[in-house]
């Protein structure tokens, strides 16, 4: 049980992780193929884990509407949310149908129901920005003169606050749009391709790990 | 009165932003925009590539972004058909988005009366980022069997023209994610396409590494970077002051909101202190 479970997993991973490394860098035909076969497979792995999201979806809200859990209500939602727009689906075509109910309820439903949701980010900003983005610190007070140049810099009306100020000067360099762009180009690009070089390190040493079979927390039990 | 200002309601703060946001909309305000040289180089390029050729454009957004990336997505496209290049879309990036791209280009049909197969194909979405894009340098219409509305993709005229990467001319991701960065790192780096990105504001500082290493010739930020692209559309095609203009009008109440947003910083930060100074000298904040 232990071979089926734990080396068998370690051992496509390994075998996977190589070959698609190798085929990156090999460009001849056989290795094209190679990857297009592989992309199909890849395909197949995702319907597979589909299906398990959707059981393991319908099984959660099961569960909580059966206990009469806190907010099960919001499961009952989600079931017949589910089930309506599978209903749709299969009965009128899916979005490759434009005039078919799953299309009518994509448009004039989710859409406007995932946006408002995103939407309302705005309120909560408004609300944290007063709360919480104080000038405690120095660094604190220059993330805040930062960010208040950037939010004038990106909109009409603060770019019109400096607009008196007349370009080819020395004096140009405090217009608005200009300190904006300084911000983003200079310290704000500075900043981030030290953070993706992070991140990038991060990933390969990951991926070694997962070929190698040192990083095994892929296949459940924590370890 | 003054601690009231200190002490907002979280209510009282959600309605001056709803005003803010409605507002200028409700009363159809506008203000002039001043594009930014990062969104006015994805013009140029569009505008300087010969008619006719060939864009390869990533509709990588959901539902969720559909009121920050729609604008953009409608600009852009509006310009490419003014200049009769052929578009080839896919979405890498979630099947959510498929309906939306679906929207997008019956709106170009409408306006432009572009034909699915000729001018323009939408091919929708499979599974796994990379695959679709490193499908794409190799051979489209082998991994793209059929469009998103299920047409077979080889009998289509566009493909005549356009048969891997190699052929694409120019390439954009709007994306909602990191669709981007893979778009660099399996299509442009591969297919040697120019590339840009359009992304949500939040996601806009993160992308000029690579805007300012070349691998991105633009980035279109938000709804001010769709504000930038209608505003250019505009100066360079007049008739195009008839069509509806989202983001030139979404920029007013920006605005507002991002000056309220200040003002509500400064009050913040005058309570604060205001409460530092009394916690210093003994008294009860």
């Amino acid at each position: 049980m232990q071979f089926l479970k734990r080396n068998i997993p370690v051992l496509i991973a390994f075998v996977m992780g190589i070959a698609m490394v190798c085929q990156y860098y090999i460009p001849s035909q056989a290795s094209q193929d190679f990857g297009s076969d592989m992309n199909i497979w890849t395909e197949i792995i995702f319907a597979f884990a589909l299906l398990i999201g959707v059981q393991s979806l319908i099984h959660n809200h099961t569960n909580k509407i059966r206990r009469k859990q806190v907010g099960y209500g919001f499961s009952w939602a989600v079931i017949i949310s589910m089930i309506a727009m599978t209903i749709a689906g299969l009965i009128g075509g899916g979005v490759d149908n434009t005039k078919g109910m799953y299309f009518w309820m994509f448009q004039y439903l989710q859409v406007p129901m995932q946006a408002t949701v995103f939407s309302i980010l705005c309120f909560y900003i408004a609300t944290a920005a007063y709360r919480a983005f104080r000038a405690k610190t120095p660094e604190a007070t220059m993330l805040l003169i930062a960010a208040a140049i950037a939010m004038l810099g990106r909109v009409p009306v603060g770019t019109e606050l400096t607009d008196w100020i007349p370009l080819g000067t020395f004096w140009a360099n405090l217009r608005m749009e200009i300190m904006t762009d300084w911000l983003l180009n200079i310290p704000n690009t500075a900043g981030f391709r030290a953070v993706m070089f992070g991140v990038g390190l991060g990933i390969i040493s990951t991926s070694l790990r997962i070929i190698f079979g040192i990083e095994r927390t892929y296949m459940g039990g924590g370890d | 009165m003054t601690n009231f200002f200190f002490n907002l309601p979280r209510q009282f703060i959600y309605l001056i932003i709803a005003l803010a946001v409605f507002i200028p909309i409700i009363l159809g305000m506008e203000m002039d925009v001043i594009p930014a040289p990062e969104a006015e180089a994805v013009f140029n390029i569009i505008e300087d590539l010969p008619d006719g050729s060939v864009i390869l454009f990533g509709q990588d957004y959901d539902p969720s972004s559909e009121p920050e990336l729609t604008p953009m997505t409608t600009a852009f496209l509006r310009h490419c058909f003014l200049k009769k290049h052929l578009v080839v879309s896919v979405n890498v990036f979630t099947v959510d988005g498929v309906g939306l791209g679906q929207m997008a280009f019956s709106k170009m049909e409408d306006e432009f009366g572009v034909v699915s197969g000729e001018d323009y194909v939408y091919l929708g979405f499979r599974p796994g980022v990379a695959n679709s894009i490193r499908a794409i340098n190799s051979d489209i219409t082998n991994y793209y069997k059929t469009d998103a509305n299920g047409v077979p993709s080889a009998s289509m005229p566009i493909f005549e023209k356009v048969k891997n990467g190699k052929d694409v001319d120019f390439m954009l991701s709007i994306a909602a994610g990191a669709t981007p960065e893979a778009w660099i790192l399996y299509g442009a780096s591969e297919s040697g396409y120019p590339m840009a990105a359009g992304c949500t504001a939040v996601s806009f500082a993160s992308y000029f590494p690579f805007y300012n290493s070349g691998q991105m010739k633009g980035i279109l930020g938000g709804l001010k970077g769709a504000a930038d692209y209608e505003e250019l559309l505009v100066r360079n095609y007049p008739e195009m002051k008839e069509k509806s203009m989202f983001a030139k009008k979404g920029m007013v109440s920006q605005s507002w909101v991002h000056i309220l947003l200040l003002v509500l910083i400064i009050l913040g930060n005058i309570s604060f202190i205001r409460e530092r100074a009394i916690t210093r000298r003994g008294g009860k904040a």
